[in-house]
């Protein structure tokens, strides 16, 4: 554990001094500047206080106000990578940015021209940045020349990983790599959605060698007969048997959760599936939660009731339900998917009060873990920094529990 | 030999009501209407349960279907390549009633029946749906206000024609600069905008004019506003009136277009699947007036079997939508086009009390001679639409194209022939009192 994060420091440390040359240095709503927008990006710091990291309508140092926040990533050491849109040239164009929460410190990251360089990259939506384990950033981008792209920010090296339009050794031609579903696990693996042609809707892994493997595909019929009709976004880890990604997909005989590990794929979870009160009706196209253990925790719905599963051995175990009281009243009217950070479940919850909060589960016990206490940092906007809303669907937490999320302040 | 007989006997009977029972369940309700089959008041029953109650009341008075085999409609490909591209990453919001995310394309391409959220997820579909992703204008319409009755004559309570039905994307746009956001958005919060007019007859109406926005923040009502003649005045509407019908004609601006309301401001739950008719690849265009039931549809027009989602929207009157007119409205959406062909709303009793129905065509240009608007693939376009009110039996039917205006071709969608400057309260004085466009 020590030496990959010493590594992750080391390479973050690497990129901000990289960046710092070239970058402009944002201080976006850490000093209260102006708070006219209505979206802001949040993170707790290593205190475990919530900090105000970006909010729209805020100028930065170069007047330049950025226009619209990015769902954030969570590094491993903390520091959040986000997307966030400025207006240039009558167009709202994203760029990426990093943040340390502990610092207040906000980087723009200038992208190089690919290493491949022959197209501009030209970011018409959020990027949806997130952090590898070696300190580089994967993304996904539209070039100019008219192509999308799967890059890798390396050390001042952009690599693209995988274009629209390339050809793969079985002859057929990514078509789409779809925007928000790139997964990267810590061994240099993405995860990604797209679609292939000829085949359709596909889920697909690059290396760090830009070798594609296709984990599954639309249409494909499986060993129990059935066929593959469209996927959920996928997660990625590496357990101590290698590389491991779940994704959810419909079949023709309904959904199902499945797992790609050893070059097997596998199906973990059907929708018949016995839940304890009955059988699995609906399983979320949302990212499973995956643990570095291989753990899998699902949204679902078991004869009607909704709630938080844990798959073993093809059943799925009841964790929360949709109506569940916890043991300090708190009473839920709707879950969030649910994630995990060292073998512990996350998710956000609606409350039955209206407010959002993320809770986790330990050893079976329910806990609030954001809104915080009230922050002695309240940076951004006094008096009411711990009054925001918070926006459960755009959380990212990294295996130490550190998160970050969206919410209105 | 007897008892093996009537062992067989018993099996072959078994057989046959297991048959039966086998058919009847798994028979689709298709079975009730083939290709080539004319529908008229007379066999009407053969489709009463293959379209709405307030589409079967059509059929009872007068209109006619031609049954057709069932067409494979596509959207517009830069809309289905933004869908691939974008639709994993977009969620429903935390209360679940707004979504978070969106780019461009369909927000939830999967629709799962055992989805909590599946009528939620419908109706933003219905919101950001491929006919017009970012601009549309709709140059000359025209309408009749009838009595509708099974062998009715033709007799014209009202005639309406219109210079535009027009409208701007600011979000979502996939075939027009700027794509897909445009930066507005981000200063107003303006999810789309909308006008109507100026209304060019009747001459005591002339000028008439409705303009509307839409934003994105979920507690943020539209903001409307209207020109009349008689006032010489624009004048800011209450967000209520857009349930209504007002004049003489039927329509009501929260069921433009289908089910157009603010779609935070209702609660929605899913009724289910089936295959039901509708026109979505119309013969005419412009529309033909129905000579059976006193000109109060378009028909004879071709039907087909359609793969329908069922959705009620209840408005939620104990939090932001305390007025609105109806106790419910009933969205059919067809499931490949993604356009409600057809919408029944109930008072406040419960009792049907209006539908709205489309015929739409699929084709590249929106009449066969067009000049201007020429796609290089197919769309969906809306060349019919009528508003009956089935308690009086009053109804509008708009051509569009219109049977007595001067342009031909009518339609023009995602051309950016509209900009946002078309759609504000100045633009709208200037045109309305001039009373031309």
């Amino acid at each position: 554990m020590f030496i990959p994060r010493m590594a992750i420091s080391v390479s973050v440390a690497f990129a901000i001094a990289f960046f710092i040359g070239s970058a402009r240095a944002y201080m976006l709503g850490l000093d209260g500047s102006i708070s006219q927008g209505s979206d802001a990006l949040y993170a707790v710091d290593r205190d475990g206080r919530e900090v105000k990291i970006a909010q729209t309508g805020s100028a930065g140092s170069d007047w330049v106000v950025l226009e619209d926040l990015g769902m954030p990533s969570v590094a491993s050491d903390g520091s959040v990578v986000f997307g966030a849109a400025r207006e240039w040239n009558h167009q709202l164009r994203w760029s990426i940015f990093v943040a340390n929460p502990d610092s207040g410190s906000i980087f723009r990251v200038t992208l190089p021209t690919s290493s491949e360089g022959d197209s501009a990259i030209d970011m018409v939506a959020d990027p949806r940045p997130q952090q590898t384990s070696d300190g580089g950033i994967v993304f996904v981008a539209h070039e100019a020349a008219g192509d999308d792209a799967l890059f890798k920010l390396t050390h001042g090296k952009l690599k693209r990983l995988v274009r629209t339009g390339e050809r793969l050794p079985d002859g057929r031609m990514v078509r789409v790599i779809t925007f928000g579903s790139v997964r990267p696990e810590s061994e240099g693996g993405v995860a990604f959605l797209g679609y292939l042609e000829p085949g359709g809707q596909a889920e697909i892994m690059v290396s760090e060698n830009a070798a594609i493997t296709i984990l599954a595909l639309q249409d494909k019929q499986l060993p129990s007969g059935e066929h593959f009709r469209s996927f959920g976004l996928p997660s990625a880890t590496v357990t101590a048997n290698g590389s491991l990604v779940a994704f959810t997909a419909r079949t023709d005989r309904g959904a199902g959760l499945f797992t790609f590990a050893g070059g097997r794929l596998r199906k973990v979870l059907s929708q018949s599936a016995s839940c304890g009160l009955g059988h699995i009706d609906y399983v979320s196209p949302a990212s499973p939660g995956l643990s570095d253990h291989g753990a899998l925790a699902v949204l679902g719905r078991c004869s009607g009731t909704m709630g938080i599963f844990m798959v073993k051995r093809g059943t799925a175990e009841l964790v929360v339900n949709a109506d569940h009281t916890t043991d300090d009243g708190t009473r839920f009217d709707r879950l969030g998917d649910p994630f995990f950070s060292e073998g512990t479940v996350f998710f956000g919850a609606l409350t039955a009060d209206g407010a959002t909060s993320f809770f986790n589960i330990f050893e079976g016990k329910i806990t609030q873990f954001v809104p915080t206490e009230m922050p002695e940092r309240d940076i951004a906007d006094r008096g009411s920094a711990n009054r925001h809303t918070i926006e459960v669907v755009s959380v990212s937490i990294n295996q130490r529990g550190q998160i970050a999320y969206l919410g209105s302040p | 030999m007897d008892r093996l007989i009537l062992v067989r006997r018993r099996q072959v009977g078994f057989l046959v009501a297991f048959a039966s029972l086998a058919l009847m369940l798994a028979a689709p309700v298709a079975a009730q209407v083939k290709a080539g089959d004319f529908i008229t008041p007379e066999n009407g029953s053969k489709v009463k349960d293959l379209v709405s109650p307030g589409v079967y009341y059509k059929v009872q008075h007068g209109m006619t279907m031609k049954i057709e085999p069932t067409v494979r409609i596509d959207w517009p490909p830069p809309y289905k390549d933004a869908t691939e591209k974008y639709s994993s990453q977009v969620r429903l919001s935390k209360d679940h009633r707004t979504v978070v995310g969106y780019v461009a394309g369909q927000p939830f391409p999967l629709i799962d029946a055992n989805d909590p959220d599946a009528a939620t997820k419908v109706v933003w579909n219905n919101v950001f749906r491929p006919i017009t992703s970012d601009d549309y204008d709709l140059r000359y319409f025209d309408c009749d206000t009838v009595y509708t009755g099974y062998k009715k004559p033709f007799f014209e309570i009202a005639y309406g024609q219109l210079g535009h039905y027009a409208g701007y994307n600011l979000v979502g746009r996939t075939e027009v600069e700027p794509i897909p956001v445009d930066p507005d958005f981000k200063h107003t919060n303006r999810l789309w905008l909308f006008l109507l007019g100026p209304e060019l007859a009747p001459e005591d109406a002339r000028g008439t004019s409705l303009l509307r926005y839409r934003y994105a923040d979920p507690k943020h009502a539209d903001d409307t506003w209207d020109w009349t003649t008689g006032t010489r005045r624009l004048r800011r509407l209450n967000e209520a009136i857009n349930s209504s019908a007002t004049g003489t004609q039927t329509f009501d601006p929260d069921h433009y277009s289908g089910f157009n309301p603010k779609t935070e401001e209702y609660n929605y739950k899913f009724l289910g699947e089936k295959e039901m008719l509708a026109t979505v690849d119309a013969e005419h265009s412009p529309e033909v007036r129905c000579p059976t039931d006193g000109g109060a549809s378009a028909c004879p027009e071709r039907w087909q079997m359609r793969h329908m989602y069922i959705v009620s929207a209840e408005p939620r009157r104990d939090v932001n939508n305390a007025e609105a007119l109806e106790s419910k409205s009933v969205i059919y959406m067809d499931s490949e086009m993604w356009f409600e062909p057809y919408v029944d709303t109930y008072d406040r009793r419960g009792e049907l009390f209006r539908n709205h129905l489309s015929w739409l065509a699929y084709r590249d240009r929106p009449v066969p001679d067009a000049k201007v608007a020429i796609y290089p693939f197919k769309r969906e376009y809306v060349v019919g639409v009528s508003s009956t009110d089935v308690q009086s039996a009053s109804v509008t039917m708009c051509y569009l194209p219109g049977l007595e205006t001067p342009e031909r071709e009518c339609w023009y969608i995602n051309m950016g022939a509209v900009d946002k400057a078309f759609f504000t309260t100045e633009a709208m004085v200037k045109m309305s009192e001039v009373g031309h466009m």
